[in-house]
């Protein structure tokens, strides 16, 4: 569906965030992402992925099912990036590509089951 | 001619006189709000009065003319992204709304003519990253002005007659925490209350007061860690981004002179500890004052009593939801609060003491019981890391933030329960805050039908304080949107796929009813204009949890518009 890579990959950055803000918490100013070696993207989801993008992805729910989309990477990197106004946010600005990336890996490896 | 004293003092007495009758009266004086139950013509306040009944005592609609009922006139207000999720409210004829990006109406309540529009310069940059948002769930009126929030932070005051900005105050640092507000707010006294979204946003979600003349803050009580006491509920530094917030309107006592108040849910939601949660996890302790109702000075913000509905809430049934009723009964004075848990509380006024608490809702199970006498929590489910299934109620709740309504002519108390829930996997989480906040949940979920049937709504008819069920008026899908009861016998309710019902307020028959085309998500209210009764609803489709809708129910709600939604106003013929 048409969110659902933009969604993915929005989910990754979230979750490389995480690691990043979760090592920050309490504290002034957070390492940036790029510092992170590995993104817990099944943390990202746990996190605020999931509260659209259900059963990590894997089912539908406020947001559509990631696992098995037919969306190129191209379309969900983009996705992600800019959002699906009213109901996905834009994480352009919130995560870099190598951690867009960590996410749409994370959307591939999802089995797509009923 | 010669001024002796006698002329001077009845010069004297004149002049004061004239300058008496010559002062400016506010168009709402904050008095006419403390008397709003004897002013059956308007709906000044979000709850319709301070005593939060949605209830209007007109009669000229009654159950013996409804089925005549008519559109009289309509407003489109455009943009309404995520549908019209606001309670219009009237004075001396004007009907005033506010829809989504905070854009305000001032209409003629008679023709829907419309007097006035004014739409903020939002951050739309913030807006685009942002979930809770743009929806408004309502202003407020008093004095000569119009208040309404905006989700990038801030609260505007419009002068009623020409829609001209009076003052627009900044709070909230939205760029950076994310959230902003979404709630309609409160005028009290001579101030304007308004509490910032929170929840699973890891920030303190405070509410604020201020000066409704010059815009300025007076006060601000954190809801996360707002005292000493409060910090020390909090392990580590889990306060810093405990979520909290007070994103609906409370209302306010004038008999002691208390705002009462409902907080949000602690962050993140859901606690990988489970039953350790007093020692280990995320946030150590009972985490005040989310998931509380809260009373506060209105002069100074502080904290005068609390209840913590459910202590160190793990599921997000948070306590800012729904109304405020103020009640007598037996010489006591009371409050009814609906917890989104799906049980409801009844407070002393006095000191918030619990005085009992009842069930709305079937499908709980993540509490044995809450004791009716002390509100305290037995048999905790505790959810530990890992999975679960069949957690009841789901994370939508067993009730949501649209209100009740309570007629003081059947005695009765109308409030739409909601029955689903859903399986888990709670998983350890650490807060999002740079470049800016992020939601903190804490599990991965899946919403599904209760055991042994499907999700659905119902509209009970109850006692208020006793819970005592008259009757019930079931649906497939629970309806999203505000109820409203009227002196005329008659209960309003907008349901889900888009039809306004009307039912006979004592036995629940159904006397009339519209299909408005899209689904209802926000508040329904009845005023005069010109000697007419009107019953003004919004539609339009859109909120979080109708987004579940589609996964949950499917049928028309996969394609429903959740960008359209108008103001549509009836009449008699």
């Amino acid at each position: 569906m048409v969110s659902m890579r933009a969604a993915l990959m929005a989910c990754g950055l979230a979750a490389a965030l995480a690691a990043v803000a979760a090592l920050a918490s309490g504290s002034a100013r957070a390492e940036t992402g790029q510092q992170t070696t590995s993104l817990d993207v099944r943390q990202l989801f746990a996190t605020s992925c999931g509260w659209c993008h259900q059963s990590g992805g894997r089912t539908e729910g406020r947001g559509p099912k990631l696992a098995g989309t037919d969306k190129s990477d191209e379309y969900i990197i983009n996705q992600i990036k800019k959002g699906k106004p009213p109901g996905m946010p834009a994480f352009g600005g919130s995560f870099n590509d190598e951690q867009i990336h960590a996410i749409l890996a994370y959307i591939r490896d999802l089995k797509d089951e009923p | 001619m010669t001024l002796n004293s006698r002329s001077l003092s009845l010069f004297a007495g004149a002049f004061a006189i004239g300058a008496l009758i010559a002062s400016p009266a506010y168009a709402v004086d904050p008095s006419r709000l403390l008397a709003a139950d004897q002013n059956p013509n308007d709906w000044l306040t979000y709850h319709g009065t301070y005593r939060s009944y949605h209830f209007s005592p007109q009669e000229q609609i009654n159950a013996s003319n409804v089925r005549q009922l008519k559109v009289a006139w309509m407003h489109q207000p455009g943009r309404a992204t995520r549908g019209l999720q606001s309670m219009p409210l009237v004075a001396d004829g004007t009907l005033y709304y506010s829809g989504s990006y905070s854009r305000v109406f001032a209409l003629d309540g008679a023709t829907g003519q419309v007097k006035w529009s004014y739409f903020p310069k939002l951050d739309d940059e913030l807006v685009a990253a942002q979930t809770h948002s743009p929806y408004n769930r309502g202003i407020a009126l008093g004095m000569d002005k119009v208040y309404v929030g905006t989700v990038d932070g801030r609260l505007i005051a419009l002068d009623m007659q020409t829609g001209k900005v009076a003052w627009d105050t900044k709070l909230i640092d939205s760029k950076k925490l994310t959230v902003g507000f979404t709630g309609a707010p409160l005028f009290v006294k001579d101030k304007v209350i308004i509490g910032a979204q929170g929840g699973e946003w890891p920030w303190r979600g405070p509410i604020f007061a201020v000066d409704a003349k010059t815009g300025e803050k007076k006060w601000e009580f954190f809801t996360v860690a707002g005292t000493e006491d409060a910090k020390a509920s909090w392990g580590g530094e889990s306060w810093r981004t405990g979520g909290g917030g007070g994103w609906m309107p409370g209302t306010y006592d004038a008999k002691t002179d208390t705002i009462w108040w409902g907080t949000g849910n602690p962050a993140p939601l859901y606690d990988w500890s489970g039953p350790d949660w007093k020692t280990k996890g995320p946030r150590p302790g009972d985490n005040l004052y989310t998931t509380s109702v809260i009373g506060l000075d209105p002069q100074s913000g502080k904290l005068k009593f609390y209840h913590q509905e459910l202590p160190h809430d793990a599921w997000d049934f948070d306590s800012s939801v729904g109304e405020f009723l103020l009640l007598e009964r037996d010489g006591r004075d009371l409050v009814v609060h609906p917890n989104k848990s799906g049980f409801v509380f009844v407070y002393d006024r006095s000191n918030a003491k619990v005085a009992n608490v009842w069930r709305l809702v079937q499908n709980i199970n993540f509490v044995q019981d809450i004791d009716p006498k002390t509100g305290e929590m037995k048999g905790r489910r505790d959810l530990v890391e890992g999975s679960h299934k069949n957690l009841c109620p789901a994370i939508a709740g067993g009730i949501s933030w649209n209100t009740g309504a309570y007629s003081p002519r059947t005695g009765l108390y109308y409030k739409i329960g909601q029955e689903w829930c859903m399986d888990l996997e709670v998983i350890k989480t650490t807060p999002i805050l740079e470049p800016m906040a992020q939601l903190n949940i804490g599990a991965n979920f899946k919403l599904h039908d209760p055991e042994g049937g499907k999700a659905y709504g119902h509209v009970d008819a109850r006692d208020p304080i006793t819970g005592e069920k008259k009757w019930e008026i079931r649906f497939p899908e629970p309806p999203l949107s505000s109820l409203l009861a009227t002196g005329g016998n008659l209960l309003f309710v907008p349901d889900a796929r888009g039809v306004l019902h009307a039912y006979n307020a004592n036995s629940g028959e159904e006397l009339w009813s519209h299909n408005n085309g899209i689904g209802h998500v926000g508040g329904i209210i009845s005023y005069n204009a010109g000697g007419k009764q009107y019953v003004a609803v919004m539609t339009g489709w859109g909120s979080l949890v109708g987004d579940e809708y589609p996964a949950l129910f499917g049928g028309n709600y996969a394609n429903m518009p959740k960008d359209s939604g108008a103001l549509v106003v009836f009449a008699l013929p």
